[in-house]
């Protein structure tokens, strides 16, 4: 999966307004969300439950919120490995032992994916994240397999 | 004989209750998940009652068709415990039930070995600790705006993601445990609030009935080292059994292999127990 690389990304976008669930629960957002893998960025400009722009890049006024994690965790996300509830929800769940789950900061241990930003957009969106992490992982999917 | 399930109503600290039956024999009760209800248990019942047990699956207070005590939903695992506890002394008087519990209800369990283990043929915590507080942040702050808009969703998608991958690749029975969740929504936010703060870990040195902790592999809530280390404060009454390819809700995912595991626990340690 390439965050930051122009076909995915109009893959993403198309997958998405292709979507009838990510329409539905987006239908009342005027707003973007960032999506963010280490270094490689994806914007999306969402109105009315269909994705308007999609950018490389964040544009000079950001993003509503963003969805950051590592390229790891991404991985974990659309393959399947981890649940987006997982990833996102903070707590000491996945350490190797007990003086571990100690050390880390108990339940409030960050979580692997983060939400970042407009908190009260992103909870709102709640469903419609859960739909674009499905979408992500199908078009990850069936992404061609680079050399 | 049959083993149609049938809804009942009884009075417990004054608080109309809600329970499903099925069978005659050694009482069974099995307690349900955060926000969830007696729906769980609608396959496991059947099965426990044609080997043999009067099996009971109740509604937690404030939870499906009870009402919550005094209009409050309880915020800690000792009050769901011990009203477990009263519920099992009224419908069962006189007798030893098995009682068994999943995640929160798993957590029951934990406190009711702790503080009632003599009252109990044995005891099935499922996906349930001696503690709670690691693996999740205290849910009281998701009833902050500031810290989540998106309970009610979070809470259902925290129930649907966390079953076995088998069971999550099943459509139907995903849409089925997200209507389990529907209708517990202050409730289910005491009930993790309960989670957080419950720690018996310090009781557990005289448990006396034999005591069976389950819990799935795909289950992402509850490390298996978690689990095991909960089990080890009970010492030799407790057996651990870890199931391959189930998630957070044994009874719901595998109702024939959890049948046939608690029954056999049954009559192997607490026939050795009496």
């Amino acid at each position: 999966m390439r965050f930051a690389d122009a076909e995915f990304q109009q893959r993403l976008r198309d997958a998405l307004n292709a979507d009838e669930e990510f329409a539905l629960e987006s239908r009342w957002f005027d707003g973007s969300i960032l999506l963010e893998s280490g270094a490689e960025r994806c914007w999306l400009k969402i109105y009315r439950g269909q994705v308007i722009d999609h950018l490389e890049f964040i544009p000079p006024f950001g993003y509503t919120f963003k969805l950051t994690a590592s390229p790891e965790a991404w991985r974990m996300l659309v393959e399947g490995e981890r649940t987006f509830t997982d990833l996102a929800t903070p707590g000491s769940r996945h350490c190797a032992t007990l003086e571990e789950v100690a050390a880390a900061g108990g339940g409030y241990r960050p979580p692997e994916l983060a939400i970042e930003g407009n908190g009260f957009e992103a909870g709102r969106l709640h469903l419609a994240l859960l739909r674009l992490t499905a979408v992500l992982s199908s078009v990850a999917a069936a992404e061609p397999v680079s050399a | 004989m049959s083993h149609e399930i049938t809804g009942h109503y009884v009075s417990v600290d004054g608080t109309r209750t809600y329970y499903d039956e099925c069978g005659e024999g050694l009482p069974f009760i099995g307690v349900h998940t955060a926000g969830a209800d007696a729906r769980e248990y609608q396959y496991l019942l059947p099965l426990m009652a044609q080997r043999g047990y009067r099996a009971i699956a109740l509604d937690l207070p404030g939870h499906g068709k009870s009402y919550p005590v005094d209009w409050e939903p309880h915020r800690t695992m000792h009050q769901h415990a011990e009203f477990v506890h009263r519920f099992a002394q009224t419908v069962c008087a006189g007798e030893r039930p098995v009682a068994a519990g999943c995640s929160i209800g798993g957590c029951m369990a934990f406190d009711l070995a702790a503080h009632h283990s003599e009252d109990y043929t044995a005891i099935v915590p499922m996906e349930g600790l001696a503690d709670g507080t690691p693996i999740l942040p205290h849910p009281a702050e998701a009833e902050r705006p500031s810290w989540s808009t998106s309970w009610k969703p979070f809470l259902e998608y925290a129930a649907i993601e966390s079953l076995g991958k088998p069971t999550l690749a099943k459509p139907e029975k995903v849409k089925e445990l997200w209507w389990q969740h529907q209708n517990a929504q202050q409730a289910g936010n005491g009930d993790i609030q309960a989670w957080a703060s419950h720690d018996v870990r310090a009781k557990l040195g005289d448990v006396r009935c034999p005591v069976l902790v389950v819990a799935g592999t795909d289950d992402f809530w509850l490390p298996e080292m978690l689990v095991r280390a909960s089990a080890e404060l009970i010492g030799q009454q407790a057996e651990v059994a870890i199931l391959d390819d189930i998630g957070h809700y044994p009874m719901f995912e595998d109702p024939e292999g959890v049948a046939a595991l608690i029954d056999d626990f049954v009559q192997r340690r607490a026939a050795v127990a009496a």
